[in-house]
């Protein structure tokens, strides 16, 4: 039994990074101390949802937020190694946007490829690099804070 | 965007348990974007008001006040079976628990073929795993090992139609056999929450008293409630694939959401071979 309101909660999206409208450059998306090694976190201040974590090896990696299997958000994740593992199926994802591991399956799928984005890190912040016409990071770009 | 359907399934859904709704008393709820007035008169029958409309078929079996959804306001073309450990004096009456789930109410149907989940979310990694689909039925059948539903775990779960599922469960709990059956129904509140309503009703063990009887009940109950709260915490922070990569270790997912897709389309649309021979993953 319920006596619950009708609500209709905005359910959470993957936005199209192309429809943001903003300048490519450096985006400050986080201080390096909010990041510890072996932690992730959800970044929504920027033109897509993403996921930044640092590996064991102190690198810091970001994907796409929501994983291309089932779409969990990978922020809810284990950081494994270097490698971000998705909570739902325990799918794991390298910095690059390859899958390189399915706990439960012979192959991997040679489609499971995400999204990555490009992560600098100087005088204690955290950059992520956004391109409007989606070309490699230029380390002397822009940064937007 | 998000893709959300266009309608809330057709089929049968549980309003409550039977006894919630006593004679001369009108209860209500909220569902598929309407407050929905229930009332037992008199001769013992049920009235449902979905809105202001009273033409939704009801059914009383299983325990369970149930209603017909369908946007063609079309006869059912099926009801569940009748489940005998329902009246029987050798099992307990069903215990109920019930909460709110903010995302579309398929977000529960993929767990049917979803073995991949039971590890990483549940901490129970299958042995087997089957699944079938015949008509307006699916079943799954699943062994396991779980440290919070049992050892040496069997489960057979059926949803008949889009929203009540039923499932037979065997379990080893401190050395010794215990059989339960589970309810997991759901009602949309709108197309972008439900409420979840399941139940637990456990073979009776000779012997045990009305208190303990009571109270192991509930410790299954909570124990259920732990596991949908595992569920609950991935389902509302995810995105839906319309189409997703699978792996050679994934269940048939595809398969799944085609056969339940015949309930989002007006019955002339619903394409054929939606059946699934029973078949191990």
């Amino acid at each position: 039994m319920t006596d619950q309101e009708l609500i209709a909660p905005e359910l959470p999206e993957q936005k199209d990074p192309a429809t943001s409208g903003l300048e490519s450059g450096w985006y400050k998306v986080a201080k390096s101390e909010d990041i510890p090694l072996k932690k992730a976190i959800q970044i929504d201040d920027f033109p897509t949802q993403i996921v930044v974590w640092r590996g064991e090896d102190a690198v810091l990696r970001s994907l796409d937020l929501y994983c291309k299997h089932m779409g969990a958000s990978l922020a809810c994740g284990e950081v494994e190694e270097n490698s971000i593992q998705c909570p739902f199926h325990a799918w794991r994802w390298a910095g690059d946007g390859q899958c390189d591991k399915i706990p439960y399956a012979k192959k991997i799928p040679a489609k499971a490829i995400t999204r990555s984005w490009e992560v600098s890190e100087n005088d204690g912040m955290i950059y992520v690099w956004f391109d409007r016409d989606q070309k490699p990071a230029d380390p002397n770009g822009q940064k937007f804070n | 965007m998000n893709d959300l359907p266009d309608r809330f399934p057709r089929g049968w859904f549980v309003l409550g348990h039977q006894r919630d709704f006593p004679v001369g008393e009108t209860k209500t709820i909220f569902g598929f974007n309407n407050k929905i007035l229930i009332s037992r008169i008199e001769d013992g029958s049920v009235a449902v008001d979905v809105g202001g409309d009273t033409s939704w078929p009801v059914l009383e079996i299983n325990q369970m006040v149930m209603v017909w959804h369908d946007v063609e306001k079309q006869d059912p073309d099926f009801t569940p079976d009748k489940i005998e450990e329902c009246y029987s004096d050798d099992w307990s009456d069903y215990g109920m628990a019930s909460f709110i789930v903010k995302n579309n109410c398929r977000e529960l149907i993929d767990n049917m073929a979803d073995k991949g989940h039971f590890g990483p979310v549940h901490q129970a990694p299958f042995e087997g795993f089957w699944n079938e689909a015949k008509d307006h039925t699916y079943t799954q059948e699943m062994t396991a090992d779980s440290p919070i539903l049992g050892r040496d775990l069997f489960s057979q779960a059926r949803y008949e139609g889009p929203a009540y599922m039923t499932t037979y469960m065997s379990a080893v709990h401190d050395g010794a056999k215990v059989e339960s059956r589970l309810l997991v129904s759901h009602i949309p509140l709108t197309l972008t929450s439900f409420v979840i309503n399941f139940g637990v009703m456990v073979k009776k063990v000779p012997g045990m008293s009305a208190e303990d009887e009571a109270a192991f009940i509930q410790g299954y109950v909570d124990a259920n409630n732990f596991a949908f709260g595992q569920d609950v915490a991935i389902w509302e922070n995810k995105i839906y694939i319309p189409d997703p990569v699978v792996c050679d270790g994934d269940g048939p997912l595809h398969k799944l959401r085609k056969w339940y897709g015949q309930f989002l389309v007006n019955r002339a649309d619903i394409p054929s071979g939606l059946d699934l021979e029973k078949r191990e993953f």
